[in-house]
């Protein structure tokens, strides 16, 4: 059993506020999208493929806190075992665990709306699927600067010996 | 096989009397896709002083109209017919569908083809018509008793005879609920109008209302109503209405069930004249929808008194094949231009040509947009790396095998009649494989189902990828995948450009990105190997690829960079999904185990049930997720670097013929 320390718990608290902030946000934006799916297949049946990939979209966010969640638990040592995380530590890597999860939230939401827009765009024009793709990854930006900056906390501080 | 099929613009002119032959041949052979000149001859005046545009044939509505009533007909038929198939029986169809089997049938011209339908439309429609009227007349009839017996069940309590009420000259009823304490009230205040009245009352539905039958003179009635009715009474309307409530009843169920039994031998009629009909009216709608269009393509095309100029987009490898039998149905006479594309490519149909492993991936690529006729068409990439991003995605052997399963059950089963199931047979099939391979490299199958279980690793496992163990070796591979596999995009998309004469384009979208990625490579490498030289030129080549970036794309640039970065990190989704998988493989491995140990009796048959409905679930969630991404890594992150698409696709003028052949 790992040792908790201060740095260990607040390493957890990172590693759950990634995923819940993140996967929140995922959440609601995909319940938009999924609402926004059902009408358009109901118009339009051959809309259940494209309306999928759209809902998928805004997974992304939950994908990153999930990921960076995991990082966390690996690196802080909180599965393997042995010595707790430094204080230092567990503040970078709860650092960590904000940078992706309010990014995330903020980022899925807006992804979520744009995703639902674009479905509606495809159920009028069809051709419209490429580009509605394109417009909906662009909020996607946000939660990748919260994710390459939760990356490096955790390669700079955490593995670096924090 | 990287560029879409080459494609030439037959230009044919015809006598008229030769254009039905040359488009009826076209039209079965469906090798061309006929333009429309049509607009062309009324906007450009050169045209418009050479061609007049054509019209649709005279006989087009008389088809249009026969055709309306053949799929009026089929659909009544279908509407009341419905055999109700036993689960085992739609799984054996699903499995191994019935291979329709295609008629021989007489090619006719228009009018003979209007004749038959004509005379064979007269032998069913009359009596079709007369059962649906029928069927009309007695749902009418239906649906009034139904009315009929809710009016009355509401009168049932009160056992009179309504006609001594309704027929009467001086009396009238007024008949109704209302609420209980209102009720109490409703004779003190009758009372003020009149005194000639009776009223009354019985327990209804719900408890709180009072159903009341008040009798009074006629003349009284509008205002005793008024006032009533300012006390919530809900009247119930009997004007009209004859009889004894309970006798009504019980007339018209009997009716009831009378029609039910005329409805029942009426769809039986329908029924047999299904069954003797259903075959050729489905082959004369066939018939008449491919006459349909063959009369309907006429408006694309130009004439003159005795000619007919039409133009068709044909595959470079089918041009041989259509002059061919465009010569042959005209006799010669006609003469045939055949033209290359113009620069601008603009009005050009895209048809996907790929190698036979790569074409069920075309239906992913045409779901994005087909690409320009002189744009690389990303089907054999697609085809390639799609499968292994699912793999990479999934990495459960277990799984693998499952979801092959499921595509090769889909390709020899319902694939047989439906290109759509057989494509995504052979996508399952592909996509299975990878993640076989993969799941078996990084310790997948079935979660940790060999060490949990059996208390043995897999012995192919590489433990240095081994994906709970060394997540970030995991990331890094995806990471690596990444930048493979957006590299490959930006020199397919650099070559695209310069080959289209868009050198700047292909520098600022595409070159500086590699410049860049090399210098961050070489100075990674020389810090990495403590190579100061190998560090310097690394930094020499960041700076000019930074210094590109600013020229071709200005400071903007340099927020691309993030982008970019952004680019190639989301590609870690590949590890994600794969510890996903993993990991509710994992609990559903858990619970198994927590049902078998600790629930007494019932959890060694719990423990199976739980194991395999949890590893199935598992297994279809996280095959969509990770199909969907894996397309997504495609239609976002790749196709960005070079892919533009938007040309409408191929779509050849051709005969669709499911149930029919010609005999020749």
């Amino acid at each position: 059993m790992v040792e908790i320390t201060l740095g260990t718990a607040l390493a957890a608290v990172g590693a759950g506020i990634a995923i819940a902030f993140a996967g929140f946000g995922s959440a609601i934006a995909q319940g938009n999208v999924a609402a926004a799916s059902v009408g358009a297949v109901a118009e339009k049946p051959e809309m259940f493929a494209r309306g999928i990939i759209f809902t998928a979209l805004p997974e992304t966010q939950a994908i990153y806190g999930f990921l960076i969640g995991i990082l966390v638990i690996v690196f802080s040592g909180i599965l393997g075992g042995g010595k707790g995380l430094g204080t230092t530590g567990g503040i970078i890597a709860l650092s960590a665990g904000l940078a992706i999860g309010v990014a995330g939230f903020g980022s899925a939401i807006a992804q979520g709306n744009v995703a639902a827009g674009s479905v509606g765009a495809v159920t009028e024009q069809p051709e419209m699927f490429a580009r509605g793709i394109i417009f909906t990854a662009l909020p996607e930006t946000q939660a990748i600067y919260g994710f390459l900056i939760a990356i490096l906390l955790l390669v700079g501080g955490v593995m670096g010996g924090g | 096989m990287f560029l879409p099929a080459r494609m030439r613009k037959l230009k044919i002119i015809t006598f008229e009397k030769y254009t039905d032959p040359v488009i009826r041949s076209l039209h079965e052979e469906g090798i061309t896709q006929i333009d429309d000149i049509s607009e062309r001859i009324q906007e450009d005046p050169q045209w418009g002083q050479l061609l007049k545009p054509s019209k649709p044939t005279p006989q087009t509505g008389k088809i249009a109209s026969l055709l309306m009533r053949t799929t009026g007909i089929i659909d009544f038929m279908d509407s009341l017919i419905t055999h109700k198939k036993k689960i085992t029986e739609t799984i054996k169809e699903f499995l191994n569908p019935p291979i329709p089997k295609k008629r021989k049938v007489e090619e006719l011209d228009s009018e003979s083809l209007i004749m038959k339908a004509e005379e064979e439309l007269s032998k069913v429609e009359s009596t079709i018509k007369t059962l649906e009227s029928r069927l009309n007349q007695l749902e009418a009839e239906r649906g009034e008793l139904e009315s009929k017996i809710s009016l009355w069940e509401k009168l049932v309590d009160f056992d009179i005879n309504f006609t001594d009420i309704t027929e009467s000259k001086y009396i009238t009823a007024i008949i109704g609920k209302m609420p209980i304490e209102k009720f109490k009230k409703a004779p003190e205040k009758i009372k003020e109008i009149t005194d000639e009245f009776a009223l009354f009352d019985m327990e209804t539905e719900p408890p709180t209302e009072r159903k009341i039958f008040l009798i009074t003179l006629k003349k009284h009635e509008d205002t005793i109503a008024t006032l009533l009715r300012r006390m919530d009474l809900e009247r119930f309307e009997i004007a009209g209405l004859k009889g004894i409530p309970s006798k009504i009843i019980q007339k018209s169920k009997e009716r009831l069930e009378e029609i039910h039994e005329e409805r029942k031998n009426t769809i039986k009629e329908v029924e047999k004249i299904k069954n003797e009909w259903e075959e050729e009216l489905l082959i004369l709608r066939e018939q008449l929808e491919i006459e349909k269009e063959r009369n309907e393509i006429y408006a694309a095309f130009g004439e003159t008194e005795n000619t007919v100029m039409l133009e068709a987009w044909t595959p470079l490898k089918d041009c041989e094949k259509a002059e061919k039998i465009i010569r042959t149905a005209s006799k010669g006479h006609c003469v045939i231009e055949r033209e290359k594309p113009d620069g601008s490519h603009d009005s050009v149909p895209t048809l996907l040509e790929n190698p036979r492993f790569a074409k069920p991936f075309e239906t992913l690529i045409k779901m994005y947009s087909p690409p320009k006729y002189n744009e690389y068409d990303p089907t054999v990439f697609m085809a390639i790396v799609l499968p292994f991003f699912f793999g990479f995605c999934l990495t459960d052997a277990f799984y693998g095998i499952l979801d092959a399963l499921v595509g090769f059950i889909l390709y020899r089963g319902p694939g047989k009649v439906n290109s759509f199931m057989r494509s995504f047979g052979i996508i399952f099939m592909a996509c299975g494989t990878w993640a076989f391979i993969l799941g078996m490299i990084t310790n997948g199958f079935l979660g940790d189902f060999f060490p949990r279980f059996l208390n043995i690793n897999l012995p192919t496992v590489i433990p240095l990828i081994d994906a709970f163990k060394e997540p970030q070796n995991v990331l890094l591979m995806a990471l690596i995948t990444g930048v493979l596999h957006i590299n490959f995009g930006l020199i397919v998309g650099a070559r695209n450009n310069i080959k289209m004469g868009n050198f700047r384009e292909a520098m600022g979208s595409q070159i500086v990105w590699i410049i860049l990625e090399l210098g961050i490579l070489l100075l990674a490498m020389g810090w990495l190997f403590k190579l100061f030289p190998l560090m310097v030129a690394g930094g020499g080549v960041a700076v000019l690829g930074v210094i590109l970036l600013v020229y071709y794309n200005g400071l903007f640039g340099l927020i691309d960079a993030s982008g970019f970065l952004g680019t190639i990190l989301s590609y870690s989704r590949l590890l994600a999904l794969c510890l996903s998988t993993g990991g509710m493989a994992m609990t559903v491995n858990i619970v198994t185990g927590i049902c078998a140990d600790f629930i007494p009796i019932i959890g060694v048959a719990l423990a199976p049930i739980v194991f395999v409905f949890g590893h199935i679930a598992n297994d279809t969630f996280q095959s969509l997720g990770a199909f969907i991404h894996s397309l997504r890594l495609h239609y976002v992150e790749f196709f960005s670097q070079f892919f533009m698409g938007g040309k409408r696709g191929f779509n050849p003028f051709s005969a669709e013929r499911k149930l029919t052949k010609i005999e020749r």
